[in-house]
């Protein structure tokens, strides 16, 4: 009978590349995994709801450490009320604690709820704001989806620097906040403002004064700007704000 | 969508809703509201128990707590 000798060389060739496949597999199988909990530390930020009328946030991940605040499950506006978690701890008796960034003076406040009481689902995107280079970023999966020129605090009333997040978004009122409006959880060097001096990011009924430092601490965009980040940026996106 | 106890009255109060709803026999119950005003929706269940709370806000409202 005769053989057809492509067809041999055809076959030598699967056959070597199954082999090849096999181990690679086999490789892959005997490969130790990271640990579940290295894989679940990296999967914060966060954003959460509060599941109950209130909760009480610890200063440490303890029922019977100092209660920094109450959070209601809705603000005074009746939004609910987001939270940013940036981890959680194990507490006694093995109960489940969230680290959270609060919402409260002075900034970079950490508070500790129970996780039983909070509903959390994972942040698609962040931004970042450059004081020095005044341009806003929205940050994907490490790539700049979008980016624009911003106005910042100027002396004396600078935008704080750190990690913050969306609290509440908005259609404002007032035209000088131009078309669309954000909440964060940071706070203004103004304390005595009407509010409590919440810095913002929004828009502007004065375009040309954008890229300068000429606000009392909020974070000014064109409104066009604006619109593109109310689309991009649900409540309890994380902000980060560098010098 | 609410789920709850098979054949048991669902009702909605709040934010100028008033709705009520019959379960069926997989436990969802299905009220449609429409609010008038801002406020929040309390949703009750079999035993007036509150399966969950819903926030009415509008969509403009003023920004004087910004800084600006």
């Amino acid at each position: 009978m005769a053989v057809d000798p492509d067809r041999t060389d055809r076959f030598r060739a699967l056959s070597t590349l199954l082999a090849v496949m096999g181990l690679v597999g086999l490789i892959a199988a005997l490969t130790p995994v990271a640990p579940a909990s290295a894989k679940s530390a990296n999967e914060y930020p966060k954003a959460g709801v509060i599941l109950q009328t209130k909760v009480a946030a610890h200063s440490r991940p303890s029922s019977s450490s100092p209660t920094i605040r109450f959070i209601p499950q809705f603000r005074s506006d009746f939004r609910p009320t987001t939270l940013l978690v940036l981890g959680e701890a194990k507490g006694a008796k093995g109960s489940r604690w969230l680290k959270l960034s609060m919402p409260v003076r002075p900034n970079g406040t950490i508070g500790w709820v129970k996780a039983s009481a909070v509903q959390m689902r994972p942040v698609q995107r962040s931004i970042v704001i450059d004081l020095s280079s005044r341009k806003l970023r929205v940050l994907e999966q490490g790539k700049t989806r979008f980016a624009t020129r911003v106005a910042v605090g100027r002396k004396g009333v600078e935008t704080p620097t750190g990690t913050f997040y969306i609290t509440a978004k908005f259609k404002p009122t007032e035209r000088f906040l131009g078309a669309f409006a954000f909440e964060t959880s940071a706070y203004s060097k103004l304390s005595e403002w009407p509010g409590g001096g919440v810095v913002g990011l929004h828009g502007t009924s004065m375009p040309w004064l954008l890229g300068q430092a000429v606000s009392h601490g909020c974070v000014r965009m064109s409104n066009a700007a604006a619109l593109v980040l109310k689309r991009l940026a649900p409540a309890g996106t994380p902000i980060k704000i560098v010098a | 969508m609410v789920q709850t106890t098979p054949n048991t009255v669902v009702t909605a109060n709040g934010a100028g809703t008033k709705a009520s709803a019959k379960s069926n026999k997989q436990g969802k119950a299905k009220l449609t509201i429409k609010p008038k005003r801002k406020g929040i929706i309390t949703v009750r269940a079999a035993g007036n128990r509150v399966v969950k709370r819903i926030g009415v806000a509008s969509a403009s409202r003023s920004g004087a707590n910004l800084t600006g």
